[in-house]
């Protein structure tokens, strides 16, 4: 006796068979299992990996109970919203602060970087390739342990718990970016262009505004997010150097985070990604509109 | 009157002479080929003519002035590259007008000069266009366009029609041609194409590893070039070892009458268009023909051109005439040994 699994197994196999072969002769197979389809997948499984837990955090911005087998939570509220914008905490003030604080860093960040990236990117000279290393230090040694050897210093020089203070010590973490892919631009553009400019009659200044800049300029755009964006993040160096005179936004971010206040945190953390995100987009658009032709610099 | 004056320009680069004593002129008005191969140099001069590079030694004079101080903006200078590098941010219009913002030209002047440009170049309608939506010769056009439109002194070209192709590279020299004539610009052509140069230039400085080999007018360098390296330049040439005793031309082919000072050991080069294909059947009874037989043929539409074998040699041929000769044929061969040119063997480089 052929047992009812064993036959339906049979006949889901055959199913299988005969529709594998149908496929085929419609040459569909041949496309299904071609690239393009395997790369959609991953790019779709890479954009779910990054909204889910955005979406996770959205919610808890504004749930009130979210007990566990349930997908979604059982009772909302505004409460961190609420708290957010009139609550003790000053936040919308502490938020342009912050925007106000990394803002000055980055521009700091980038008018130190262009030059040593030019260097680096245009020049030969003795060291090169130590300074290039040089340059990445930051990125090796944790600013956290360099931050509280510097705030001792900054008291004896009076920089510390000052804006200012805050503001050399955000330079630290950000200037590796800057220079780093400065450089590169730098490098991939190299001084033909200068060259020619100087021949049609430009001097060394007006050939960097007029040439040099708008050629960097998509380079100058991923620096410039990136920089704001690690001056942003930055808490334990504002915290340290700061004193408690300097308050932005991770700052009071993270005793929430810490105490575990789901709701205000997820708030805070909202309006952190949103307020980066929309900064990000304004640098870009400033830019663009002042450089017109996007592409320009891959001829 | 030289208007321009490059003397003896020296340049290493990490260890390595690029440049030797390099030295020549372009009189007012002029244009100059600077012949060579690729590498040796002739880039480099006219980077440091234009003042991107500085030479080690050696002086640079234009106008009766010494230009080494002045630097490179002021110079009037212009070099076109062979990458056009158009300023990718600017369109057609904004490129050309660079040089004239730069100067800080009035703007009504400064568009009445670039329409002139645009009208000279024949780029109309090409105006707001940016450079990569532009084709090869478009941006060809548009790089000489911006290098006129400053009027330069000098007008310095960096091999720029190597990278198109041969009916718009013809279409090019013709143009540059014309407007040098019409501007009188004074004008440097550097290139490593021989037609180019003998086409294009009133003199002709061949540069062989960093020095100049000859400078003279293209006639000139190509009846009689100076040595085995500047003929080479021009065309394969046929070398027969032989010497000259009391105008009598010995090798191993024969003696021949020539009028030519006495030389020891030496060679004589003989140029492939000057040597005459005959039939072998007919009776010619004259003294300086040989025998051979077609090693290889090569048709050119015009000309066809010949590897001949006589007695163990080889003669390259480049004739003209309808007379088809065929491989394995046997030909004569008539050489006009009065119309060869001598190199001693001491003058071999």
């Amino acid at each position: 006796m052929i047992k009812p699994s064993v036959c339906f197994a049979e006949m889901y196999r055959i199913k299988v068979l005969i529709w594998t072969r149908y496929l085929f002769h419609r040459g569909v197979w041949g496309r299904f299992m071609k690239k393009n389809v395997i790369f959609n997948i991953v790019i779709y499984l890479a954009v779910f990996l990054i909204l889910l837990p955005l979406t996770v955090l959205i919610l808890w911005g504004f749930s009130k109970r979210w007990p566990w087998p349930y997908v979604l939570p059982t009772e909302y509220s505004l409460r961190g919203v609420a708290y957010f914008l009139t609550g003790t905490g000053n936040s919308i003030k502490i938020l342009l602060y912050s925007i106000g604080l990394s803002f000055v860093v980055t521009v700091i960040t980038l008018v130190i970087s262009v030059p040593a990236a030019r260097a680096l990117g245009l020049y030969e000279f003795k060291g090169k390739g130590f300074f290039k290393l040089f340059v990445l230090l930051p990125l090796i040694i944790s600013p956290v342990a360099v931050g509280i050897g510097i705030q001792v210093f900054f008291i004896k020089i009076g920089l510390a718990n000052t804006f200012l203070g805050v503001v050399v010590v955000h330079l630290i973490p950000c200037l590796p970016y800057g220079i780093r892919i400065l450089t590169n631009v730098f490098e991939v553009l190299g001084e033909s262009m200068e060259f020619q400019a100087r021949t049609l009659g430009a001097s060394k200044t007006q050939t960097f505004f007029y040439v040099t800049l708008p050629l960097i300029s998509p380079g100058l755009i991923s620096a410039a997010g990136l920089v704001f964006i690690v001056s942003f993040s930055q808490y334990f160096l504002t915290f340290i150097v700061g004193g408690g005179n300097v308050i932005t936004l991770s700052m009071v971010m993270f005793p929430f985070i810490q105490s575990g206040d789901r709701m205000i945190a997820s708030c805070y953390s909202i309006v952190f990604i949103v307020a980066t995100l929309i900064l990000l987009i304004v640098i870009e658009k400033r830019v663009k509109a002042y450089y017109t032709v996007e592409n320009h610099f891959y001829i | 009157m030289t208007k321009l004056q490059i003397k003896n320009l020296n340049k290493s680069f990490d260890g390595i002479k690029i440049l030797n004593n390099v030295n020549f002129f372009i009189d007012d008005g002029e244009i100059v080929s600077l012949l060579g191969e690729s590498g040796c140099g002739k880039s480099t001069t006219l980077k440091i003519i234009a003042g991107l590079i500085e030479s080690d030694s050696g002086d640079i004079i234009l106008d009766e002035c010494s230009i080494l101080s002045i630097q490179a903006e002021k110079r009037k200078t212009v070099i076109v590259f062979q990458n056009h590098l158009l300023f990718p941010h600017l369109n057609t219009e904004d490129n050309i007008g660079f040089g004239l913002k730069m100067a800080g030209i009035k703007k009504s002047i400064k568009k009445n000069k670039v329409a002139e440009i645009i009208s000279l170049l024949k780029l109309q309608r090409l105006e707001k266009r940016y450079p990569k939506e532009l084709s090869g010769g478009q941006r060809q056009r548009v790089a000489l366009g911006r290098a006129l439109a400053i009027e330069p002194t000098v007008l310095l070209l960096d091999e720029p029609f190597s990278s198109l192709d041969i009916r718009l590279r013809e279409e090019m020299r013709e143009l540059v041609l014309d407007i040098q004539k019409k501007l009188r610009i004074t004008t440097i052509l550097v290139t490593h194409d021989k037609e180019e140069a003998l086409m294009m230039s009133d003199k002709i400085a061949v540069m062989i590893n960093g020095e100049i080999a000859q400078f003279d007018t293209p006639e000139n360098i190509y009846e009689k070039p100076v040595s085995p390296s500047v003929a080479d330049f021009f065309g394969e040439k046929n070398y027969i070892e032989g010497s000259v005793n009391n105008g009598i031309f010995e090798c191993k082919f024969g003696s021949f009458q020539v009028e030519l000072p006495s030389e020891k050991n030496g060679e004589m080069m003989i140029k492939p268009e000057k040597i005459e294909l005959l039939c072998e059947t007919e009776d010619y009874g004259m003294s300086n023909v040989m025998n051979g037989v077609v090693k290889k043929k090569r048709y050119l539409g015009d000309k066809v051109h010949y590897i001949v074998e006589v007695e163990g040699k080889e003669f390259k041929v480049i004739s003209s005439e309808h007379m088809n000769f065929n491989i394995g044929e046997k030909v004569r061969l008539r050489i006009d040994f009065s119309k060869g040119i001598f190199y001693s063997m001491s003058n071999r480089c």
